[in-house]
């Protein structure tokens, strides 16, 4: 065995960890080699000196230190249960109470404004061929409320003074629709709070007075008694009969009611479509144009690729109006009744640019 | 945060615990038994954590820290190792730590003048006496020096030497709390005694 393994062996032969035969090998090296035997007692001695090292004490007051921070702990875990729930047995009931209360209270507003939601949502839209007066006047879900209004299809510079919005906020007809979509319409909210309905339905008798020009007399007396709106359209699309068959060919023709009173101001719908340059400014002037006929605007809106506005003239202005349309676009008309010269023509103006 | 040594690592059997009924009213929250344990055990800790870093007060730091983790983690120890065994890793642990800390701090400072001087090797430099010192004194330069010696050794080499040389922790205990196999902790002591024999020589020259 060389001094180098010996060197390595010491610690484990002072620990008396080897096996015989190397503690015998050990031995008998230490005993003919002072450098080895040297690096033993070397080795005893370091032992001796480091289990020899005094032990050093705690600082005074130190467990009180180390309390102090432990208590403190322990004082902030405990506080944010007690701060809770002590005592339980006032803190628990009352904390279990409070949350019902607060479940209850939120029930209860929540079914409070469910109607209100329900009269804000804008209601889907009507599509149907019939005329205007009854794609305006008669249209059940036709909301009072300028609100009603979809959003997102208006904009500030097309709004209308408030009269008119008051007046002709239903819905828009759609053009090309081609099933009457107004019985699948779901019942009115008004049907279950008979003042709303009145309101509403005195308002819509309105619309159509004004758009008929007949007295409101008959209507109003109709109006909050009649059952529901649907009801009501197809009462009143019975009685049309074949004249209402006939008008719903047409887009925008009003339907000549049997109820109608004799002698009621006849009205004609014209569908164009008119092209311009710029489109904002052909708004502009087309208004111009409509208010030196003396014209009414009744409708605007943004539409998919222009802008829809109806107006309603006195018939024997609607030929010079044309001619001042063509002078600002490329005017195409879409439907033309047969020569109308007495009475009021609706005119629906659809005003695209230029492709 | 030091992490907390998993005493079934160490040990799988239950042990006989003088410790143990003061462990179970910590777990529900009794700040006196928890007292009663510091008392016990903080001078051993102490011993400990001193030797491993060899500064008093820091040792003391850090001795109230590992004692504050014991605390909040007492829920989890579960009696399969000694409390002092468990409590000693922890003190082991947050050491460990803070040389981490201290040593990455040193390095981004200028090295001291108290620094213990090295020469070329990594040997610690003799330092010549200046005037005739009294028993007590050449007793605690001594003590100190011998201290420079254990804080010149590797932390692993430190830890095993401390652990048994000094604390005299059984070689199974020191493994529990190492999480390391006995045939390890013996050879890594091995290792430590030699290089503090070493040690030892260059500072004192002669040992006798």
């Amino acid at each position: 065995m060389t001094c180098n393994e010996v060197d390595n062996l010491l610690p484990a032969y002072r620990e008396d960890l080897l096996s015989s035969e190397e503690r015998k090998s050990i031995a008998g090296h230490l005993a003919s080699c002072s450098r080895c035997s040297h690096a033993f007692a070397d080795l005893k001695r370091a032992d001796d000196l480091v289990r020899g090292l005094g032990e050093v004490e705690p600082p005074p007051f130190f467990e009180q230190r180390i309390m102090a921070r432990v208590r403190e702990e322990a004082g902030r875990k405990q506080g944010i249960l007690r701060r809770l729930f002590y005592p339980p047995h006032i803190k628990v009931p009352i904390q279990a109470l409070a949350t019902i209360l607060i479940a209850v209270l939120g029930f209860y507003v929540y079914q409070q404004g469910d109607p209100e939601m329900k009269q804000i949502v804008p209601l889907p839209m009507p599509r149907t061929e019939i005329g205007g007066d009854q794609g305006k006047a008669a249209s059940p879900q036709a909301p009072t409320d300028s609100s009603a209004v979809a959003p997102g299809q208006r904009s500030p510079a097309l709004d209308f003074p408030d009269v008119n919005r008051q007046q002709f906020a239903a819905p828009p007809l759609e053009k090309g629709g081609k099933a009457d979509r107004t019985k699948e319409l779901p019942a009115p909210a008004v049907e279950s709070h008979p003042s709303a309905m009145k309101s509403a339905a005195a308002v819509r008798t309105e619309a159509v007075d004004k758009v008929q020009g007949r007295a409101g007399e008959q209507q109003n007396a109709r109006g909050p008694e009649t059952s529901p709106p649907e009801r009501k359209y197809k009462d009143k699309s019975a009685d049309s009969g074949a004249a209402a068959e006939a008008s719903k060919k047409m887009m925008f023709t009003p339907a000549p009611s049997q109820s109608m009173p004799a002698g009621a101001v006849k009205e004609s719908a014209i569908d164009l479509t008119i092209q311009v340059r710029d489109v904002s400014a052909a708004i502009g002037e087309i208004e111009a144009h409509l208010r030196q006929a003396n014209a009414r605007i009744i409708e605007k809106q943004r539409r998919e690729g222009g802008v829809l506005l109806k107006a309603e003239m006195a018939a024997p202005d609607v030929d010079a109006f044309l001619d001042r349309l063509k002078a600002i676009g490329r005017v195409k008309l879409e439907k033309n009744p047969l020569a109308v010269t007495d009475g009021k023509v609706t005119i629906s103006i659809m005003i695209v640019g230029n492709p | 945060m030091p992490e907390m040594p998993d005493p079934a690592d160490g040990q799988n059997r239950a042990i006989g615990d003088d410790d143990a009924g003061f462990v179970a009213r910590c777990r529900r929250g009794d700040t006196d038994a928890f007292a009663v344990l510091v008392r016990r055990h903080q001078k051993k800790m102490l011993n400990i954590a001193y030797r491993m870093i060899g500064d008093y007060d820091e040792a003391c730091d850090v001795v109230q820290e590992a004692f504050l983790s014991a605390w909040r983690a007492i829920g989890k120890f579960r009696g399969e190792a000694r409390f002092s065994t468990w409590l000693c890793g922890i003190v082991l642990n947050h050491a460990r730590s803070h040389m981490t800390q201290k040593a990455a701090r040193s390095r981004r400072e200028a090295w001291s003048l108290d620094d213990p001087v090295k020469s070329k090797d990594g040997s610690l430099l003799k330092e010549p006496s200046s005037r005739e010192e009294s028993v007590l004194e050449r007793l605690e330069k001594r003590e100190a020096k011998v201290q420079e010696c254990i804080g010149a050794l590797d932390n692993e080499q430190r830890e095993v030497l401390v652990l048994r040389d000094i604390q005299g922790f059984s070689y199974e205990e020191i493994g529990g709390m190492l999480k390391l196999p006995e045939g390890t902790v013996k050879s890594r002591l091995f290792r430590a005694r030699s290089a503090l024999k070493d040690g030892l020589l260059s500072v004192f020259g002669d040992l006798k």
